[in-house]
């Protein structure tokens, strides 16, 4: 379990964006601005934020799907962003990624046995077409679909069997590693539980260490051991799953769970913290702390000094003024705390 | 919530509500069938269900806003004592937007690009009042301020691309408080948002109900917004409702076993669940079913008779419906 499968060491993705068409002045959308963590095999780690935070950026780049501006991905050893075309296809087959749209994913036009078979082609597993096949059946029978369904089109599926397919493209090939993209929040309640069920089932039969993006804290607190928190392409709190639901830390953390609805009409009505605002313009974030304008417990030194990363306690990281040893001395902000 | 309190009266009385839809020359999916329910002052309803079973449609047609070249309407809308479907188009429209308005999904796409806020939201203003010139201009501003929009005399000259999504969903709600309606018909408001944006309009719109006694009914499937916002539930699965009861008893005693396999297919945030106990299969298509009891192939306790016939929604107490053989049999032997 203490293996380390990944390591993403101050990744920063950007998007060049040119503001004057005559100045050629560049500009950039900060979309990932410096993540750091460590990936364990055989833990499921959950990647929640808000549209817009830089999540599923984090996630393409790590595949390399997107160009990573700066930084350093360590896959089993071996740094990710260096590695040539050849190399990295061959690295792929270890990681793998599953889809959140499951209508836009995959091809309209190739029965779904194609669409496995693909992936098998591309990293040269099975040696003849029978073989193929026979594996084809395997994989479709582990996600919960039967035989005949291998010759239908995407079409003659509902949006949970779609997502079994899109899991079955990424398991096909073996890896060790899958990314999972918001692959439930397109579906529907009971069939969201179902697909769940289905990528822990397959993490205890394959091994499988997984990546969950997700919007939904009660999604990711389902099914995940650690917790990234990211807001504005940062990750604000990295924890332990049960340590940061019932001790959140940073302002933001805090607010995100209390915002939660909880389908339960006779809980005590918790003190909700309402963020005003809306999450700002990545093109032109605020200085200082990111988070700063919308905090309840902003201080002068966050509106000009970004912070780092702190480890609170083992392995519970906050990036928050709050939690520097000198301000935590002071009496005056221990409420927040 | 404190609807016990209030003598109960009644706002909105749906009956027999069918909706079908042309899908050929001589076919027909129905899309709803046999709706009844009721709306009181003040209180706000929870409309349940996944895609496709017919929520939308429910609320549109109460609007009228199914047009009869794609659907048939059957049964009554009564509000308020008169038949919408009596109503002509022109007594229709002077009601819309003024004693029953509604919320759409999309912020993105229900608002009209090419035209300012301002003179969006003094449209409907312009409709239903007299007010005109400057006191126009004075009423748009104060209806932004009471949905907490910043800087609203800046706004009303601004164009939809320019306010994020909550923003957005503001002005709609603006836009359909506006005239303090006493019915509003919010379809999955804050589906789209982000879940710190979701608190917020929430927050909002339980504000509008406390202050202006305006009862709401709220088509959502998340059902943590229906704990917190909703005084009663109706679960509603493939055109018909399944399960309607108080907030409190459908959360604590759920009696159908698709309400139930909803609720337990929800991840908690409170409790450590090892493994969540989804509903098996999909959800099925309008037209699919044609004999039984639609959920039977999806439900635990299934047997001859659920493939039969289509139990009808009997009362299991006062203030508790459900329309499930399970119950019917117990009670025929009480």
């Amino acid at each position: 379990m203490s293996e380390i499968l990944l390591e993403v060491h101050n990744l920063k993705t950007y998007f060049p964006i040119n503001k004057s068409f005559i100045s050629k002045k560049k500009d950039f959308v900060k979309a990932v601005d410096g993540v750091t963590f460590k990936l364990l095999k055989g833990e499921t780690l959950g990647i929640v934020g808000e549209s817009g935070c830089g999540k599923s950026t984090t996630g393409r780049s790590i595949l390399k799907l997107i160009e990573p501006t700066s930084g350093e991905i360590i896959f089993e050893g071996r740094d990710v962003l260096s590695l040539s075309k050849q190399e990295l296809r061959k690295l792929r087959k270890q990681m793998q990624i599953v889809f959140q749209d499951p209508f836009a994913s995959l091809n309209p036009r190739l029965r779904i046995s194609s669409i496995l078979e693909e992936a098998l082609l591309t990293h040269g597993i099975g040696k003849s077409k029978k073989e193929r096949r026979q594996k084809i059946l395997e994989i479709l029978q582990m996600v919960g679909l039967s035989a005949f369904h291998a010759d239908r089109y995407p079409h003659e599926f509902s949006g949970g069997q779609r997502q079994r397919i899109g899991i079955a493209r990424a398991i096909a090939v073996g890896p060790s590693l899958i990314i999972a993209d918001e692959p439930v929040s397109a579906l529907d309640v009971s069939v969201q539980a179902q697909i769940l069920n289905l990528f822990q089932r397959l993490q205890k039969e394959l091994g499988l260490t997984y990546i969950f993006i997700a919007h939904d804290l009660s999604v990711v607190k389902h099914i995940s051991d650690r917790i990234g928190v990211m807001y504005l392409g940062r990750m604000v709190e990295f924890a332990d799953k049960n340590q940061l639901f019932s001790e959140p830390l940073h302002p933001y953390t805090k607010s995100l769970m209390s915002s939660v609805p909880v389908p339960n009409p006779e809980s005590e009505k918790k003190d909700r913290i309402i963020l005003t605002g809306d999450v700002p313009n990545p093109v032109n974030p605020p200085l200082g702390c990111t988070f700063h304008p919308r905090c309840f417990a902003c201080m002068e030194v966050c509106k000009t000094k970004n912070p780092r990363n702190i480890e609170v306690k083992p392995g519970h990281f906050v990036a928050c003024h709050l939690f520097e040893p000198e301000i935590m001395d002071q009496e005056t902000t221990s409420n927040f705390i | 919530m404190g609807t016990n309190l209030v003598k109960k009266e009644a706002l909105l009385k749906v009956e027999d509500l069918s909706i079908r839809f042309k899908t050929g020359k001589n076919n027909f999916v129905n899309a709803v069938s046999q709706v009844n329910f009721t709306i009181n002052k003040g209180e706000t309803l929870a409309l349940v269900g996944e895609s496709g079973c017919g929520k939308s449609v429910t609320s549109l047609s109460i609007m009228r806003l199914i047009s009869n070249s794609v659907g048939n309407i059957d049964g009554k809308i009564i509000f308020n004592d008169i038949d919408f479907n009596q109503l002509s188009e022109k007594k229709m429209r002077s009601i819309r937007g003024k004693d029953v308005s509604m919320i759409f999904q999309e912020p993105m796409t229900s608002l009209n690009p090419v035209h300012r806020i301002g003179r969006q939201i003094s449209e409907v203003l312009k409709l239903h009042t007299d007010a005109s010139g400057d006191e126009l201009k004075k009423q748009t501003v104060d209806i932004l301020k009471k949905v907490g929009i910043p800087r609203p005399e800046k706004i009303i000259s601004e164009y939809p691309h320019q306010l994020s999504g909550g923003m957005r969903q503001r002005i709609m709600i603006a836009m359909a408080m506006a005239c303090n309606p006493s019915l509003l018909i919010a379809d999955e408001p804050t589906t789209a948002l982000d879940v710190t944006i979701q608190a917020q309009i929430l927050d909002l719109m339980n504000d509008l109900k406390t202050n202006y006694e305006t009862a709401i009914l709220l088509i959502t499937h998340d059902l943590g917004v229906v704990a917190e916002m909703a005084d009663r539930v109706m679960v509603m699965y493939y055109g018909q409702i399944v399960e309607e009861a108080h907030v409190k008893t459908i959360y604590k005693n759920p009696q159908h076993p698709y309400t139930i396999g909803l609720l337990n297919s929800i991840p908690s945030l409170e409790d450590e669940q090892d493994n969540l106990q989804p509903i098996e299969g999909n959800v099925p298509n309008i037209g699919e079913i044609t004999k039984g009891c639609p959920f039977f192939s999806r439900c635990t306790q299934a047997h001859s008779k659920c493939f039969e016939r289509n139990p009808p929604l009997i009362k299991t107490n006062n203030e508790h419906s459900v329309r499930c053989w399970l119950y019917i049999h117990e009670e025929a032997l009480a």
